[in-house]
């Protein structure tokens, strides 16, 4: 892979992609057919990452007050059981959510990227309210993140499959001024309705 | 010519920031992250490529108010573990 800042070549087994930032627009010459929500997820986290936004492993549900709540985590840690105990809030996505700044404010939006669920319900962002890295637990319990902590924790939900120094300083800016603008929790649950009735008693 | 004479430099592509004194790197080799403690922080931001590694454990012993064997060998350590991990190189 070869990265100049605004024009990216990928050369890979199956295919070669040639990027060009500026023009915004691809090239992708491909020798079978690829599966290409993957390749799409791919462009899309480079070019997010590039706008000073990423996508997150993380499901994310808008409440009845236009704010997203996200939930980041690796598979089995709850993303997709979290969705199912959204109690008639929207559902932007189960699996991939895309973080994106805009004017100084941190908003999530719904990404194509379906998990378990499908599709989404809406294609639509808000602003994020708080974000959370979940495991599933017996009981709730939360704790507040310090600003490290929710970095490190952060850059290892992020989608950026390509390793470049200069991209990944790129995240790392955003990230440190998203745990700095956002709330950022550690959160264990039961999957169980009262979820968000825990939540809310410590997010007004 | 032994690793204490020679100059240490960070991998230039390694990103990395520091966030509240504590470095955080992303490997350019395998991705991992690898955050460092304070004196780890000093010792990344030190490696320069104009200071030897006895000139970093010199200023880490002065400026973290110790004199001891101990915190000597882990700042020579550490130095190795970056190198070995291709983090940062000695020349």
């Amino acid at each position: 892979m070869l990265w100049d800042g605004s024009n990216l070549t990928v050369k890979a087994q199956v295919f070669d992609l040639t990027m060009d930032f500026r023009k915004q627009e691809a090239m992708i010459t491909a020798s079978r057919n690829l599966g290409i929500v993957d390749l799409l997820r791919f462009l899309t986290s480079l070019v997010l990452v590039k706008r000073g936004g990423f996508l997150s492993h993380a499901s994310a549900i808008l409440d009845s007050k236009g704010r997203v709540f996200v939930f980041c985590g690796p598979s089995e840690s709850g993303k997709t059981t979290i969705a199912r105990l959204s109690g008639g809030k929207t559902i932007l996505t189960d699996e991939t959510t895309a973080i994106v700044r805009m004017n100084g404010d941190f908003y999530a939006y719904a990404t194509p990227f379906a998990g378990e669920f499908g599709q989404v319900e809406k294609n639509t962002g808000a602003p994020i309210r708080a974000i959370f890295f979940i495991n599933k637990a017996g009981q709730f319990s939360h704790g507040k993140l310090t600003v490290p902590e929710a970095i490190r924790k952060m850059l290892c939900s992020a989608i950026l499959d390509f390793y470049d120094a200069k991209l990944y300083n790129y995240l790392f800016d955003t990230l440190s001024a998203l745990v700095k603008t956002v709330p950022c929790y550690e959160l264990r649950f039961r999957a169980e309705p009262a979820l968000w009735e825990y939540l809310y008693g410590f997010i007004r | 010519m032994d690793l204490l004479d020679k100059k240490i430099s960070r991998n230039e592509a390694i990103a990395w920031r520091t966030i509240e004194g504590e470095a955080l790197l992303v490997s350019s080799k395998d991705g991992l992250l690898y955050p460092l403690n304070h004196a780890g922080t000093r010792v990344w931001e030190l490696a320069d490529g104009q200071k030897t590694c006895r000139d970093i454990i010199a200023i880490i012993d002065e400026e973290f108010e110790t004199d001891t064997k101990d915190l000597r060998e882990d700042i020579f350590g550490f130095i190795e573990d970056l190198i070995k991990k291709e983090l940062a190189f000695a020349a």
